[in-house]
């Protein structure tokens, strides 16, 4: 999960593009950002555990009050704040969208014909690494064949084709990215990270705090 | 006799799903857990929440009603060129997945609509800008445009019928229009309003999408909370409670319902045909143009919305989106290709059409014979599923549909889900026009030898043939538009045309977005298609007596 935000949109007003977090609530960035309700869309949940990350539990609230101080949108899923809110894919007005890292190549895949830049692009320092997984239910009675199942979903072939389909990155090693992921993808070097089993344990806390603070 | 097969419709696909559902939510370890159901109805939240659910499905109700009762008459009273083509685009919204109707109504709503360039144009700089994004006047708007056709069916079906001499006698009496309106034709309407406004009501109490795209994330139905509760958080003692809550409001009002509803009339009924006339008087020149105008601000100018984004191109107009989604290799985000995604709307749909027939003409039929408190139990019962929320149903499903046939994998399930929410339709539109036959009528061909299925077939079929077509077509309508639990049961290898449009919605891409743009304007051509052939065929017709 990274901020994208619309390279020609900064570039036509001669503005800066966001560099970390904090300058989100900068008021030469009011109204220009997009998220998803944490509650409801899992990269707005990532976005929440990134500034959760990022400011500490003890801070991040006040960074969303600032947020919403500065005039943030908050939609429900990402399909609403991507193509109706977002300025860089079409109909918003909007700038600045939670989305991935993996989108800005998906703009290029998807176009005809195929742009040599992408239109839209990643503020690294906004990216929380969210990891989709397999997992076998306890208490299966055919483990063997979950096995075999998870084994084929790590396989080079399949995690090949991940990229271009899901619009996800491979977790196999061996797996080689398409051309157009290579050129257009940007892999953070370093994006926030939080331990899955504090996220499990803290998530509805949260969540819960965020409602409070953002939607009510 | 005849209750058999929806009691075992209702009882296999409905009440035991939900039942278990509930029952897990609220019994997990067999014992049910009241503290769940205190803690949930004593809080400051779920009161509002379901305070505003209450109160926007009330408003959203009578909005419907005033709009569209005007609409029924100009579309089934009044001739005039296009007038079929019309009746059949007002129905389309209804199948129109919600988020890309919440799309189109962003667009217009927001602050590049072209309401805000009319103002601009006229005022200048100093024209405000209105944004109606993320307002209570957006859901309730998006509703009116949803549930028109529901009012504009029922009622305007009815009202073709009903003998214009009646409305002519007061009117020669002196009669005012207002007052014949009032005291003619809107007590021979009651049913019909009442089953609409019923309808209507459980659509919007139950809304959804609509909810969550255009009012905003602050704005909450139960509905809403009942996913977020059963998908989000993984909370199904709340989910449950929110369930029960909801069931009983629907209850609630299902029995206002049936109250106001309990005397059943008898009414002469004639061909519709006959009944229509073209606009003589300047009055009714202006009503009609009206009532267009009306259709097409509310119901046109979001479906042109998607229209015109199905052909925006990088470089300004083109068929991109429609090659791309049509000629291409299945799109690595369908997993299909398209075409399968239509083949199969029409497959489940016509699948779930003839079922919502099959029970709800047996239960209407029931209603109009029996008078028993049985009867009434069942009609009602069968309504209840529009006001259940399509999460439950979908869960519930999954985790009961094992025993005795395991049809959790099975493609059938899709077309009883839809079959679920389409057969109120059936019975609400079949019911007036049956109560409507003379008995004596049946009792004559039976005097005269006639057995039951030859009586039904030679006194009942023809009477009510044109309302099996309208049921049969709104029935389409909904089976291919249904995506609630459809979802949750569709198989990943034969997605519908709603589920595909969710799929290249969920993914980023310029040509992602104009396939489902252009998906959904096929979605809304083929149904209007549908609509239009049904509407021209005849099964014999009314007042052959």
């Amino acid at each position: 999960m990274c901020l994208n935000h619309d390279v020609a949109w900064f570039e036509d007003r001669d503005l800066a593009v966001p560099s970390d977090l904090e300058d989100l609530t900068d008021p030469a960035y009011e109204g220009l950002l997009a998220v998803q309700n944490p509650a409801t869309s899992s990269p707005g949940l990532s976005f929440l555990l990134a500034t959760i990350e990022r400011f500490g539990e003890d801070g991040y609230l006040d960074f969303w009050e600032d947020l919403v101080a500065n005039d943030v949108v908050v939609t429900d899923g990402w399909s609403e704040a991507y193509y109706d809110e977002f300025s860089g894919t079409g109909g918003g007005d909007r700038p600045l969208v939670v989305s991935y890292a993996s989108s800005p190549p998906a703009e290029v895949f998807f176009a005809d014909p195929q742009p040599d830049e992408a239109p839209t692009g990643v503020i690294e320092a906004s990216c929380f690494r969210q990891v989709e997984f397999v997992g076998i239910l306890d208490g299966t009675e055919r483990r063997a064949e979950a096995e075999e199942l998870v084994d084929f979903m790590l396989s080079t072939t399949f995690q090949e084709d991940l990229p271009l389909t899901m619009f996800v990155f491979p977790v196999n090693e061996r797996a080689e990215l398409p051309e157009v992921f290579v050129e257009h993808a940007v892999i953070p070097s370093d994006p926030l990270e939080l331990d899955p089993s504090v996220i499990g344990e803290q998530r509805e806390t949260w969540i819960e705090a965020w409602t409070a603070t953002v939607l009510r | 006799m005849l209750l058999v097969v929806p009691v075992v419709f209702l009882g296999w696909f409905f009440v035991w799903p939900v039942t278990s559902i509930v029952g897990l939510g609220l019994a997990p370890d067999g014992e049910v857990e009241l503290g769940v159901l205190a803690r949930a109805l004593t809080d400051q939240s779920v009161r509002s929440v379901a305070w505003f659910t209450l109160w926007q499905a009330v408003v959203s109700t009578v909005l419907t009603l005033l709009v569209a009762i005007p609409g029924a008459y100009a579309l089934s009273r009044q001739e005039f060129p296009g007038r079929r083509a019309l009746q059949a685009a007002v129905t389309v919204p209804f199948v129109l997945p919600t988020v890309v109707v919440g799309s189109a109504f962003l667009a217009l709503l927001g602050p590049r609509s072209p309401v805000n360039a009319a103002l601009v144009a006229v005022l200048g700089d100093a024209a405000p800008t209105l944004d109606l994004r993320r307002t209570v006047t957006a859901i309730l708007l998006a509703h009116v445009f949803f549930n028109y056709a529901v009012v504009v069916r029922t009622v305007g079906g009815l009202w073709s019928m009903l003998d214009p001499r009646l409305e002519d006698a007061a009117r020669v009496l002196g009669a005012s229009r207002w007052r014949t309106f009032r005291e003619v034709s809107l007590p021979l309407l009651s049913p019909a309003i009442a089953a609409s406004a019923a309808i209507v009501f459980l659509f919007t109490f139950t809304s959804f999408g609509v909810v969550l795209i255009l009012g905003g994330p602050g704005r909450a139905t139960i509905e809403v909370e009942i996913h977020r509760a059963t998908t989000q958080l993984l909370d199904l003692p709340l989910a449950s409670t929110l369930a029960l809550l909801q069931l009983v409001a629907v209850l609630s009002a299902l029995a206002v319902y049936g109250h106001l509803t309990r005397r059943a009339q008898q009414q002469r009924l004639v061909a519709a045909a006959s009944t229509r006339r073209p606009p003589r008087s300047r009055a009714e020149r202006w009503f009609l143009g009206t009532n267009l105008a009306v259709i097409v601000v509310l119901v046109l100018s979001p479906l042109a919305v998607l229209v015109e984004r199905s052909f925006v191109t990088a470089t300004g107009y083109g068929l991109d989106n429609w090659r791309r989604l049509l000629v291409d290799d299945p799109s690595s985000v369908l997993a299909v290709p398209a075409g399968e995604a239509v083949r199969n709307s029409l497959l489940f749909g016509t699948s779930a059409t003839l079922v919502a027939l099959v029970v709800g003409g047996l239960a209407a039929t029931a209603a109009t014979v029996g008078r028993g408190w049985i009867t009434g139990a069942v009609d009602r019962a069968l309504m209840v599923p529009l006001g259940t929320s399509a999460v439950t149903v979908g869960f519930g499903f999954l985790i009961a549909l094992d025993r005795p046939l395991d049809l959790r994998g099975s493609p059938l399930l899709v077309p009883l889900a839809q079959a679920l929410i389409a057969t109120p339709f059936v019975v609400r539109t079949l019911l007036p026009v049956l109560r409507s036959i003379d008995q004596r009528l049946r009792d004559a061909a039976a005097v005269l030898g006639a057995s039951p299925l030859r009586v039904w077939r030679e006194v009942d079929l023809p009477i009510i043939g044109r309302a099996l077509l309208v049921a049969a077509g709104f029935s389409f309508a909904i089976a291919v538009g249904e995506f609630g639990a459809t979802v949750f049961v569709a198989r990943a290898n034969l997605p519908t045309m709603p589920v595909a449009i969710f799929r290249l919605l969920g993914r980023p891409g310029v040509a992602n977005f104009g396939q489902a743009m252009a998906m959904s304007t096929l979605l809304a051509a083929i149904t209007a298609a549908a609509l239009l052939a049904i509407d021209r065929l005849r099964v014999g017709s009314v007042g052959r007596f």
